[in-house]
């Protein structure tokens, strides 16, 4: 059943980066994608891979999932890095053909951005959706944009936004499935024929859907007003998020990587870019 | 002595749809609901009992006659912080389990009236405790929504009215959409806010066999009400209640049934042990 | 004779995982040709499950259903055949409906059977008329109805596609009174008129006793108890042991046999309760 799919990947676990604030987590993430596009050296992203290696090892999600994450973006990587061999230009030219000019600057600067792209997308699962939930997720954002509510930014409203739309998707996964069936009890077929067939079989089950979402949403705001909601205004919250010794560790973390880099960059420039 | 709670004298609602055309939900209706008292509203789909539930809670409001709610006078031109006391005395509990939870887990949606009305933090902290408890879900108080039964689901929705401790809940056909045994839990609930809390209950329904838990019940038919009375006397009239698309418990229609061929029984009962000795007495006296 | 038969059937959830759950028992069931069938059980009992078995939207781990004697996954590829033969109305089947009017609604199930125009104008005045679906419905938006009427609108979406055996999943969930007897007595006419077999998933024993041939009542994935309303309410000791129960009737009945009345126990109904009730009585007119 689908309904079972999780949100977000979640792995459920204890680790370090489980226990963490989420607002730890999304500096820590922040501060992890900023430092990743300041290295410059071969060392400094070997240094970004071997500590990547290690936050997936603290984290304890299986390397097989993190694997699964990347792939879905093979072909954007290999895009990437295939352009950055033919366009760049350098010194060191390694291979003529006609038009075709590849410089060894082209290669290790198509090499770095892919290893980058993988690193970025790895740090951040693991660092965030695989440990983190979505209710924490939204909460850590709601906090850490609290500021912005001086300047009239409803940060409110969007989180209250996300916590709905967490609560209603698996709602609405497991209304797709019942729908889905329901048509194909009256013989209607998804699988086969062209493209614009298969758009058409889709109408039986979107609009339904879409009839029966506005109807919860209608219900859900009632709902909402009956248990005396206005909005943030003079709300109290029975959650509050805490920092603890994992948020000091993770930020910890997060110093020894900034200053690992930069050293990596200075005293190891070897294939600098 | 008792206090009215709910005040109705002549209320009446007009639904106005699309194409301008105008239909009477409630026509004139006059009734009294007393603090503490458990009042089932009972009719079958169209007749205006669900109309009646929106307008306690200002969901809808008045087009004509008037209506006071736990001493606030319910008009359409009420102030935003008027409505707001109004539905912090009335709670109300709906119909589809799915569409009234808002948050992802079920402590914190039970924390969602609290945190509305501005109460402390650790005073959310015992009352989400307290409510949970008292709708025997509190060890699934870190469960997500979407994996609790219906049953369930509505006891979190429950909860989660107790926890902003109303004066009066309004049951808006909470039971509709479950099966036999949400149903029996949802009922069980009821009883106990009305016996142990003294919470003013109003549940609207179309199940006989739920209204007959009440002390009162007012049936309502083409928006009008058509009786008002004990559950006995109310089944008393069978051949009116089918007149007006309701059941009646089976031992009752069994006895009516009888006494049409002739039969008199000397009471009306609605539960079947009484209908079995009354059966029995005439069974002996006959020998 | 039998129509459908279920052969030690096993279906798992999930199976392999963690989160593996087993709906379904090896179970064996026939259904007989033109009689209404009950269902009864508690949510999670495996009847859902069942319902989806009979026309081919879940395939067993194991075992064999035979629609009049094939197997119905003979042929993987023909199974939306089969779905035409076995017809299921799922559970709050309202919320399937889509189209601009209820007329092109019904005729969805019967234009993907393939049928010509006629054939299909045909099938759904039938079938409205069998669910009652008045008239001057058909061409209005089925958006616009009530909760009871999109219900039944539903209701003629599958009948319109002749199905041979109908199969419904609470058809009669939250409609009061009136709304119940309207789709029960619908269900009814159905059955006689056309031959088929209805099978009904209901949590009112009072329904099940008014309208079912047979019952079959399910608890933990398998068969608890099947067979005539007399085998499975005599045995009110054995529903009550799974928390289910007899008609209200049957209970006052059994109260009356303790107070030394001579009454058989086989009583359902009040028609049935009255008429036995009048001749130890002795009533009065008629």
């Amino acid at each position: 059943m689908i309904k079972d799919v999780t949100l977000g990947q979640y792995f459920v676990g204890n680790s370090l980066l489980h226990r963490a604030d989420p607002r730890a987590k999304l500096l820590f993430a922040v501060l992890y994608i900023v430092v990743l596009f300041f290295a410059k050296s071969a060392a400094s992203f070997a240094f970004a891979l071997a500590f990547t290696v290690a936050m997936i090892i603290i984290s304890g999600v299986p390397f097989k999932s993190v694997i699964r994450a990347v792939k879905p973006l093979a072909f954007i990587i290999l895009f990437t890095a295939v352009l950055n061999v033919f366009w760049t230009t350098g010194e060191k030219l390694l291979f003529e053909w006609k038009f075709i000019h590849i410089y060894e600057e082209g290669v290790i600067f198509a090499l770095y951005m892919a290893v980058r792209i993988i690193l970025l997308v790895v740090g951040m699962s693991v660092a965030l959706t695989y440990t983190t939930t979505p209710i924490a997720l939204t909460d850590g954002i709601e906090e850490l944009l609290n500021p912005l509510k001086k300047l009239k930014v409803p940060v409110h409203d969007f989180a209250m936004m996300m916590t709905i739309a967490m609560r209603f998707i698996p709602t609405l996964i497991e209304e797709t499935d019942k729908i889905m069936d329901a048509q194909k009890a009256r013989g209607a077929d998804f699988e086969s024929g062209g493209l614009v067939k298969k758009a058409k079989a889709l109408i039986p089950i979107l609009i339904p859907l879409f009839v029966s979402s506005f109807k919860r949403a209608d219900d859900l705001a009632i709902a909402m007003e009956c248990r005396c909601y206005r909005g943030g205004e003079g709300r109290t919250k029975l959650k509050q998020l805490r920092y603890g010794k994992c948020d000091v560790v993770l930020l910890m973390l997060a110093a020894v990587f900034v200053s690992g880099i930069i050293l990596c960059n200075i005293y190891l420039p070897y294939f600098s870019i | 002595m008792a206090e009215p709670f709910i005040i109705a004298e002549n209320l009446s609602y007009t639904y106005t749809d699309d194409e301008g055309d105008s239909t009477e939900a409630l026509k004139n209706v006059s009734f009294t609901v007393n603090s503490g008292e458990y009042v089932a509203v009972l009719g079958h789909n169209g007749s205006g009992k669900s109309t009646l539930a929106k307008l306690l809670n200002v969901i809808l409001t008045p087009s004509g006659g008037s209506l006071t709610v736990g001493g606030h006078k319910i008009h359409a031109d009420m102030s935003e912080d008027d409505v707001f006391e109004v539905r912090r005395d009335v709670g109300m509990v709906f119909q589809n389990p799915d569409n009234q939870l808002v948050a992802t887990i079920v402590e914190e949606d039970v924390a969602f009236g609290p945190e509305n009305l501005g109460i402390p933090r650790d005073e959310i902290r015992m009352r989400v405790d307290d409510a949970l408890k008292t709708v025997g879900m509190y060890e699934h108080r870190g469960a997500q929504p979407h994996r609790l039964s219906g049953g369930q689901k509505q006891r979190v929705a429950i909860a989660g009215v107790i926890a902003m401790m109303p004066k009066c809940i309004v049951f808006d056909e909470s039971t509709a959409m479950l099966d036999p045994r949400g149903r029996a839990e949802v009922m069980a609930n009821i009883r106990k806010l009305n016996d142990d809390f003294g919470i003013t209950v109003l549940h609207i329904t179309h199940y006989m066999d739920e209204a007959v838990m009440a002390d009162r019940i007012i049936v309502v038919n083409d928006g009008e009400i058509y009786r008002d009375g004990t559950p006995k006397e109310v089944f008393c009239d069978v051949e009116g209640l089918r007149r007006v698309g309701l059941d009646v418990p089976q031992g009752r229609e069994l006895l009516y049934e009888l006494s049409e061929c002739g039969i008199e029984f000397d009471d009306n009962p609605i539960d079947i042990e009484n209908c079995a000795k009354l059966i029995l007495e005439k069974f002996g006296a006959q020998k | 004779m039998t129509i459908l038969e279920l052969s030690d059937v096993c279906y798992t959830y999930d199976k392999g995982t963690p989160m593996a759950h087993e709906a379904l028992v090896n179970i064996n069931l026939k259904i007989e040709k033109g009689l209404m069938t009950g269902i009864i059980g508690h949510t999670g009992c495996g009847k859902s499950t069942m319902l989806r078995m009979f026309n081919g939207l879940l395939k067993p781990d194991s075992g064999k259903i035979l629609l009049d004697g094939k197997d119905i996954w003979e042929n993987p590829k023909e199974i939306s055949k089969v779905r035409f033969r076995v017809g299921l109305v799922m559970q709050y089947p309202e919320y399937q409906l889509f189209d601009e009017t209820v007329r092109s609604d019904i005729a969805y199930g019967p234009r993907n059977m393939g049928l010509d125009e006629d054939e299909i104008a045909r099938r759904v005045e039938e079938a409205a008329s069998f669910a009652g679906v008045s008239r001057d419905m058909l061409d209005r938006s089925p958006f616009e109805l009530s909760g009871g009427q999109k219900r039944r609108v539903a209701i003629a979406g599958i009948m319109a596609m002749k199905p041979e055996v109908l199969v419904l999943d609470e058809p009669a969930a939250g409609l009061d009174p009136k709304g119940r007897e309207d789709i029960f007595t619908g269900l009814d006419r159905y059955r006689r008129e056309s031959g088929a077999s209805v099978i009904i998933v209901s949590h009112s024993m009072e329904d099940m006793a008014r309208y079912c041939d047979r019952l079959v009542v399910m608890n933990d994935g398998e068969i608890y108890l099947e067979g005539t309303q007399r085998e499975v309410f005599g045995d009110a000791e054995k529903l009550m042991q799974i928390g289910l129960g007899v008609p209200e009737v049957t209970k006052l009945i059994s109260l009356l046999r303790e107070g030394g009345m001579p009454i058989p126990q086989e009583i359902y109904t009040v028609d049935d309760a009255k008429a036995v009730l009048i001749s130890m009585l002795g009533g009065g007119r008629k």
